[in-house]
């Protein structure tokens, strides 16, 4: 246990709690490299590592991996879809009570897109309001989970609905959460989006 | 054997590092809004007041408040130690966070009181 990480006091050198999220941002930063390296590398002293990344090659190849992960993501939440629909429309089900779920799919990124609007600073507000933001997005899932559970114990509709639909919502909120990991990961996202 | 607990110390067996607080919450999430989601589908399931006395659903809501009080005030308000005093100074964060563990264990008691009181004598 101790000589794992050379004892329980060396855990990690930033102090950041999101650090460790920002998992693929190295590609898809390439054109940006240069100019926001020096600006995070200022005040955000944990990304120290990521700003010693040197500026990709060529423009065009730093295109690619974010259409290619855009392409995936949204043929995911066409799948995950699909499997809604097909938990709805199938003729031996044919209930739309379902499509409720669709309530919890479009409300789950806004707790953390309002916490990372709100507090960008590290001090002890900014990770009580992340926690809340992920408290909030947990609680959004798993009543997006529960929701066609009590449909189905209700009799409302058949059980292999309800398996559809979860399956449907299983991939969706991976979409989601492949989303946040790829794109969300850096911050031109605060800056031109809004 | 005094010294045969001390191997057991779980806090540093686990290395929860900068996670700590992530997977808190998550874990948090799950368990209270699974907690509301069987609630909700008891309700839906029996809608009857003689199968199920939809006054007892004042437990889960009694817990919920218990739940906002107690997350509501930070540890550096009751220490005192915190930069921004609050609302209601030290001592009024004490005494937030005193009622709101009264709460949260009152409705803890009343829902085993009820699983007793209400359904297994019920059976018997």
């Amino acid at each position: 246990m101790a000589g794992i990480k050379g004892g329980p006091g060396a855990l990690s050198p930033g102090g950041l709690g999101c650090r460790s999220e920002r998992g693929d941002g190295g590609p898809t930063r390439g054109p940006h490299a240069v100019s926001r390296d020096p600006a995070r590398a200022a005040g955000l002293p944990a990304l120290a590592a990521d700003s010693r990344l040197p500026p990709t090659a060529t423009p065009a190849s730093d295109l690619r991996p974010p259409g290619r992960a855009l392409i995936s993501l949204s043929f995911g939440g066409a799948i995950g879809l699909m499997f809604l629909m097909l938990g709805c429309a199938l003729p031996i089900y044919n209930q739309y009570w379902p499509l409720f779920v669709l309530f919890f799919y479009i409300l789950s990124p806004i707790p953390y897109c309002i916490a990372r609007r709100l507090v960008d600073d590290t001090d002890a507000m900014s990770n009580a309001c992340k926690e809340l933001a992920i408290f909030l997005t947990t609680g959004i899932v798993v009543s997006a989970f529960g929701l066609p559970i009590v449909f189905a114990r209700a009799n409302l509709i058949e059980w292999g609905a309800c398996a559809l639909v979860l399956t449907g919502n299983t991939v969706i909120f991976a979409t989601i959460l492949g989303f946040f990991l790829v794109f969300g990961s850096n911050d031109d996202f605060s800056w031109q989006q809004w | 054997m005094s010294g045969f607990l001390e191997g057991l110390r779980c806090s540093e067996c686990i290395d929860w590092g900068e996670k700590r607080n992530t997977i808190a919450s998550i874990a948090a999430g799950v368990l209270f809004f699974t907690g509301w989601w069987i609630i909700i589908d008891a309700a839906v399931i029996y809608p009857r007041m003689d199968e199920f006395n939809h006054s007892y659903h004042a437990c889960g809501v009694i817990a919920t408040v218990a739940f906002l009080m107690i997350n509501a005030v930070s540890n550096g308000q009751v220490r005192g130690d915190s930069y921004s005093e609050g609302c209601l100074g030290q001592t009024g964060a004490r005494i937030w966070l005193f009622i709101g563990f009264m709460l949260a264990f009152g409705s803890l008691i009343a829902s085993m009181w009820i699983l007793f009181g209400g359904y297994v004598a019920k059976e018997n």
